[in-house]
């Protein structure tokens, strides 16, 4: 399903008893580890790219995986320019979990230079990007709790 | 893999797909729907070996290990239970269950019940936030990555590639909230324009809001047993003769092709073999299509082999898919038309597809042909998780 919330058409069945209902808010602090991504969200905050290399088949990953695609071993970390190009592009709004920044904001597919696989990142609407657009990741570190939060591509001009 | 069972399907029913505000609560339509399979299946629940429950979301539940509480609220104590969960694969997971409990011999009757509380007790950003977790959370769903924008990316690489057009998206919006106009189950039955999707507001290019599937409260439930387990004999029952699941990795970026459904393509493939279809296109009459966007719907159909590559398209827009067209796809509404509850949405897809092949499905949505074979498709995550089962009616 999508995580639109159209109320248009909301029916309730066949009773139409409003029942009785409590408020339950939960409040959950969580202490919420970063694990063997440690170094990748530390490069993140920092504006840099880290991702990893496979050793068996020398392919690099932006963002890391915690294995290989193909080879179900851990790689060695590795440094990327941090320059790549637009893949996709989706033009919205993002609401940033756990704060309360909302702002018009696109989401794109970006191939880093290096990597063999592509990472998501958040790109300003303006000017606008679209497929084929070259991009740098930027940072972005204010009004955010977590470093995923931080990741941002901003366009240059090759 | 091959199987010398196909298990049977005795009965079922489901709630309405809604926003319930009437007070009650998940385990009331659980009940329900329980109660009511049972009845159709024409069944007492003692006569049931074992229960799977699907749920995607214990938190939304609030309801931690709903299996262990759901077992004992049907009167099924000291059967076996077990939970299964792969998102919005979650109800088709547990049918996945069932035929491999029957299928292995380990049960005789298998009772499915699956559930979803998601749509109508929460704020819309607590639930979004929540459904966004389902992804890859770390790196995805905190930085506020959303199924809607992960699934634009997907379909505007699908446009790019083979020239997919956003009138060829409407096409789906338009006959999946008509056929939704039959279903007394539906969430959001309406008769609407290729116009009036493309004038809706844009949520994340290219989709617009009658583009998206709708959360909704529901319960389903099915009765599946071994041949010959059911009362009066299986007659025209109708049985499961194909079931394929498969995996994709979870993060778009990761995929070599990130624009199409490989692991519904592997899913599909392994439940054709099963069940000895050569041509999917061709041996297949009537499909349920999980279809959270409706650029969705035309990703899944190629995926599943009912139309080539970048041919799904233009063959919605031909009218191949409506309820008159060559192959009928999502007669019930879908997601987009009848709603959606990861849980129970596997279930009523199966549900419905039985019915059809019966020819006894919702007045006015029951092809006037004859229906032979289906196939039921679901996915979770971005298609992360797929599962696919082909329905053969007997006799």
């Amino acid at each position: 399903m999508s995580d639109e919330f159209d109320t248009t058409g909301d029916t309730t069945g066949d009773n139409t008893d409003p029942g009785r209902y409590v408020t339950l808010d939960l409040g959950l602090r969580f202490n919420h580890p970063l694990g063997s991504l440690r170094q990748y969200f530390d490069a993140l905050e920092q504006g840099r790219a880290l991702g990893v290399r496979c050793e068996s088949c020398a392919r690099t990953w932006f963002p890391p995986r915690r294995t290989c695609c193909d080879h179900s071993v851990a790689g060695n970390w590795t440094e990327l320019a941090g320059d790549g190009t637009v893949l996709s592009i989706t033009f919205g709004e993002r609401s940033v979990p756990f704060t309360d920044e909302r702002e018009p904001m696109s989401l794109a597919l970006v191939a880093l230079d290096g990597a063999d696989n592509a990472a998501l990142g958040w790109i300003a609407n303006d000017p606008p990007a679209a497929p084929g657009s070259r991009v740098r990741l930027a940072v972005a570190a204010e009004n955010t709790v977590h470093p995923a939060q931080c990741a941002r591509f901003e366009p240059v001009d090759d | 893999m091959s199987s010398g069972t196909r298990p049977v399907i005795l009965g079922g029913s489901a709630t309405a797909f809604c926003r319930r505000r009437d007070g009650s609560g998940w385990r009331d339509w659980v009940c329900e729907a329980a109660r009511d399979a049972l009845a159709d299946a024409d069944l007492e629940a003692k006569d049931v070996d074992t229960l799977v429950v699907a749920c995607e979301s214990e938190v939304m539940a609030l309801q931690l290990t709903p299996g262990s509480i759901i077992v004992d609220d049907l009167g099924l104590t000291p059967r076996e239970v077990v939970r299964v969960e792969s998102g919005g694969a979650s109800g088709a997971s547990a049918v996945r269950h069932a035929f491999i409990h029957i299928a292995s011999g380990l049960a005789r009757r298998v009772l499915v019940v699956g559930f979803e509380h998601a749509a109508s007790h929460l704020a819309g950003d607590d639930v979004r936030l929540l459904y966004g977790l389902s992804f890859d959370a770390d790196m995805e769903g905190i930085a506020g990555v959303t199924a809607t924008a992960l699934y634009a990316l997907s379909i505007n690489l699908h446009m790019q590639r083979h020239g997919t057009t956003r009138e060829q998206m409407a096409h789906v919006s338009v006959k999946n909230h008509g056929n939704a106009c039959f279903n007394p189950l539906a969430h959001k039955p309406m008769t609407i324009g290729i116009e009036d999707v493309l004038a809706s507001p844009v949520v994340s290019t290219p989709y617009r809001r009658l583009d998206c599937s709708l959360l909704s409260d529901a319960a389903a439930a099915i009765v599946i047993a071994a041949p010959g387990e059911g009362p009066g004999g299986d007659g025209s029952r109708v049985r499961i003769v194909g079931s394929g699941c498969a995996t994709d990795h979870a993060r778009l970026g990761d995929r070599a092709e990130p624009h199409s459904f490989a692991a519904k393509a592997r899913a599909s493939a392994i439940a054709y073999e099963m069940a000895g279809i050569a041509s999917a296109a061709d041996d297949i009459d009537v499909a349920e299509v999980y279809d959270p966007f409706t650029g969705a719907e035309i990703q899944s159909i190629e995926a599943l082999g009912l139309a080539g590559d970048g041919e799904a398209g233009p063959a919605m827009a031909a009218g191949d898919f409506d309820a008159a067209g060559r192959l009928p796809v999502n007669l019930s509404g879908g997601l987009i038309g009848q709603g959606g509850a990861p849980g129970a949405s596997g279930i009523v897809q199966t549900l419905a597809v039985d019915r059809l092949l019966r020819g006894a499905y919702c007045p006015g949505a029951q092809p006037s042909q004859e229906l032979r074979r289906g196939v039921v498709d679901t996915h979770g995550g971005i298609c992360t998780t797929s599962v696919v089962h082909v329905l053969e009616r007997m006799g």
